[in-house]
């Protein structure tokens, strides 16, 4: 591999687009690839390719005009050249995608979910082990996107923050080594997680997304999200569950023998040089400087609840189930969702039982992580 | 003329208070905090507020011993917050005679049990009845000192424990209460506590928008949006099931609603509680409480649905969404609502399963 490894970035949105245009500012050959029945959010760099990064804050990354190799909905284009594979999408998205790529994957490639969400990893090899041809290919996850940002207009995307220290597992975790090597020329601040249940369960979406959503129910559908997310809607009050869930959390995590930092430690390990800090979660999160211009989702139905309960914290109430460890703040907020939403949110979930390992004991389970099946 | 006992000195006892002598009944008021009824004695009355305008209504006695309020008088209604129910039980307890009878107005959800409990924790031996009223008699709010503005006059549900001397004590509750309904136990009242209903999810959903605009912004009409409606709808399916399973009918609180004035016919009609809300007139200008630490969540919580949420682990019914509720309210005011709400101990049934509990309510 060489010094810049050429990328591949699969999605449309907010990540894949700044995503695609930080790397090739950073002197990689990016090509990026939407599914044909997303094309319009590509549409308006089909032409140009390119994407305008501006930056607001100071997240350390540089901004400009960004020129791509290739903007595309042929995976197969998008991945001849490509020696790193980033899917950078929602959870509900992995699966289209992956069922898209596999076919064009190629010896020695390596595909990274950016974030992976819970199972996001084990999702893909378990698609690859069904549909693949034998390729020789390391997937692997990391616990939350590294940007935080928004594409603004079709050809504009801005940046706020740029996470360091963000963690990184290969499914199975015995390839985490060989993954992090080669990803540390992609991405120089990452860091090793022991396996894909670490980062499954240090994603901070899962924690703050729902809980903030959820006591500020009325104010979204009302204000059609019209205050700042984490400003102003993460009050003390909302800071309480968020903190609730997540010593839910570190509870889950130590019943897999994983030490997990609070999210407001990891809030700062990731922040910190973009200035956050506070004592407790909710300072940290409502004075972020990253989260300036966060503003709250326009509808309950949007990925906060669509992709942070079912891949995020129904998961989470069903290792608990698993493991005996009790669940029951994340578990009324998923009760909560689903009424708000209206959507039976549990039977879409990406849990233990739709990653196949329904049947798994405490041991198996960990096992399969570190070593993979069989 | 009859004499009657009005413990408090919030809204509910300075209505009850003018209310009633203007019915013609003597009026002894006393309250824990003396302070409260201090005004009262200064103007020598309270003024009311109503549809006839406005005027002094003088109040027969305002009293400082609760002892003088309560001595002889068969009906005591006590017209407090929830959470003074406790207080006031074991300040009552030495004085209760045979023939007295307590009045919670209203009682919330579990208050008649809760009460009586209290008297039998604090010695009192002799089985004085307890009733209690589903919702407060009155519409109304303190306007000033010793000022206070009715403006609806609520007909509410009456039941005593035990229930099978409810009929025996709603001849004397009516004539204070014209158009009350008698009901046959306290279940039936404290599952039929609308006020936990319609109070309890707007608060939980809209904590961050009442913390962080402290408020700004009206309480009913633009707090309860579409999503926060359905889950208000959902806790009355719950409280329903619950009454099923104890025999007890009720309406939808929608139709409770509309049946109260509370809304239009069109809303009631459309069967949408989303629209009931918006179309309430009288809750049209009622603001958010400037903090969490207000009743709609510290009393219609762990005195609403806390307890409907334990009868239904004592009857065998699921509350998912009830119970989802109590927890986040607990965590958002670091106060675990199940443990300072009215738990079976408190209400004195813990232990009993659907059989001995309708038997306890009915025979006490």
């Amino acid at each position: 591999m060489t010094a810049k490894p050429s990328i591949a970035v699969l999605g449309g949105g907010n990540g894949a687009f700044i995503t695609a245009a930080d790397l090739s500012l950073r002197g990689h050959r990016v090509s990026i690839c939407e599914v044909p029945e997303f094309q319009r959010n590509i549409d308006g760099i089909l032409k140009s390719k390119s994407i305008e990064l501006q930056i607001v804050g100071n997240p350390g990354v540089k901004g400009g005009l960004a020129k791509l190799d290739t903007v595309t909905t042929d995976p197969k284009e998008a991945l001849a050249d490509a020696e790193v594979v980033l899917l950078v999408l929602p959870a509900f998205g992995q699966k289209r995608f992956a069922e898209a790529c596999v076919p064009y994957l190629h010896d020695g490639q390596i595909v990274v979910l950016t974030p992976g969400n819970f199972g996001g990893a084990i999702e893909f090899a378990n698609i690859m082990a069904k549909k693949g041809k034998g390729q020789k290919v390391k997937v692997a996850e990391m616990e939350c996107m590294i940007y935080s940002g928004f594409k603004s207009e079709p050809t504009v995307a801005w940046v706020s923050g740029y996470k360091k220290g963000l963690r990184v597992a290969a499914y199975p975790g015995s390839d985490t080594v060989e993954v992090m090597t080669k990803l540390l020329n992609v991405y120089p601040d990452l860091r090793p997680a022991k396996n894909v249940l670490e980062t499954g369960l240090r994603n901070i979406n899962t924690v703050v997304h729902a809980p903030i959503v959820i006591h500020n129910a009325g104010w979204i559908e009302k204000s059609k999200g019209e205050f700042l997310f984490y400003w102003d809607g993460c009050t003390p009050g909302v800071g309480h569950t968020a903190e609730a869930v997540d010593r839910e959390r570190i509870c889950l995590g130590k019943r897999f023998g994983l030490t997990l930092d609070s999210m407001l430690d990891v809030s700062i390990e990731w922040y910190g040089h973009e200035g956050a800090k506070g004592n407790n979660l909710q300072e940290v999160l409502s004075t972020n400087p990253v989260y300036v211009k966060d503003y709250a989702p326009p509808t309950l139905q949007h990925r906060f609840l669509l992709e942070d309960i079912p891949y995020g914290m129904v998961p989470m109430e069903s290792l608990g189930k698993v493991i005996g460890v009790p669940t029951p703040v994340t578990s009324a907020i998923v009760t909560l969702a689903c009424e708000l939403t209206q959507i039976d949110l549990r039977s879409k979930a990406r849990d233990l039982k739709a990653l196949g390992m329904g049947q798994l004991s405490l041991e198996e389970l960990k096992n399969v992580v570190d070593f993979g099946p069989n | 003329m009859k004499t009657v006992a009005v413990l408090g000195g919030g809204n509910g006892a300075h209505a009850a208070a003018a209310d009633l002598t203007l019915k013609g009944f003597a009026v002894n008021m006393f309250s824990l905090f003396p302070q409260e009824l201090t005004p009262i004695r200064q103007q020598g009355g309270i003024r009311l507020e109503d549809d006839a305008g406005e005027r002094l209504v003088p109040i027969h006695r305002t009293c400082e011993a609760l002892a003088d309020a309560i001595a002889g008088l068969e009906s005591i209604l006590v017209a407090v917050p929830a959470l003074a129910h406790s207080a006031y039980a074991k300040a009552c307890s030495p004085y209760l005679q045979d023939g007295q009878t307590v009045i919670l107005n209203p009682g919330s959800t579990g208050g008649a049990l809760a009460f009586r409990k209290s008297l039998k924790d604090n010695g009192v031996k002799i089985g004085i009845p307890v009733c209690e009223t589903n919702t407060l008699t009155y519409i109304c709010r303190l306007t000033g000192p010793a000022k206070v503005k009715i403006t609806v006059r609520t007909k509410t549900q009456f039941a005593c424990l035990p229930g099978k001397e409810t009929g025996k004590h709603f001849k004397a509750f009516e004539e204070m209460f014209p158009g009350a309904k008698q009901r046959e136990s306290v279940l039936q009242t404290s599952l039929t506590n609308f006020n936990a209903v319609m109070h309890a999810p707007g608060m939980i959903l809209n904590a961050g928008w009442i913390e962080f605009t402290k408020g700004n912004f009206s309480y009913y009409c633009e707090g309860t949006t579409p999503a926060v409606a359905k889950v208000i709808d959902q806790i009355d399916k719950e409280r329903i099931a619950l009454c099923q399973k104890v025999n007890c009918s009720t309406e939808r609180f929608l139709e409770f609603f509309y049946k109260a004035g509370s809304t239009s016919e069109r809303a009631f009609k459309s069967g949408s509680v989303y629209m009931g809300l918006q179309e309430s007139e009288p809750n049209r200008f009622i603001r958010a409480p400037e903090n969490l630490k207000y009743r709609y969540l510290t009393e219609d919580v762990p005195y609403g649905i806390v307890p409907m949420a334990y009868l239904g682990k004592m009857l065998g019914v699921s509350t998912p969404t009830i119970n989802a509720l109590i927890d986040l309210a607990s965590l958002i005011n670091e106060t675990n609502y199940w443990e300072t709400g009215w738990t079976p101990e408190k209400m004195g049934i813990q232990g009993m399963g659907p059989k001995e509990l309708l038997d306890y309510v009915e025979n006490g």
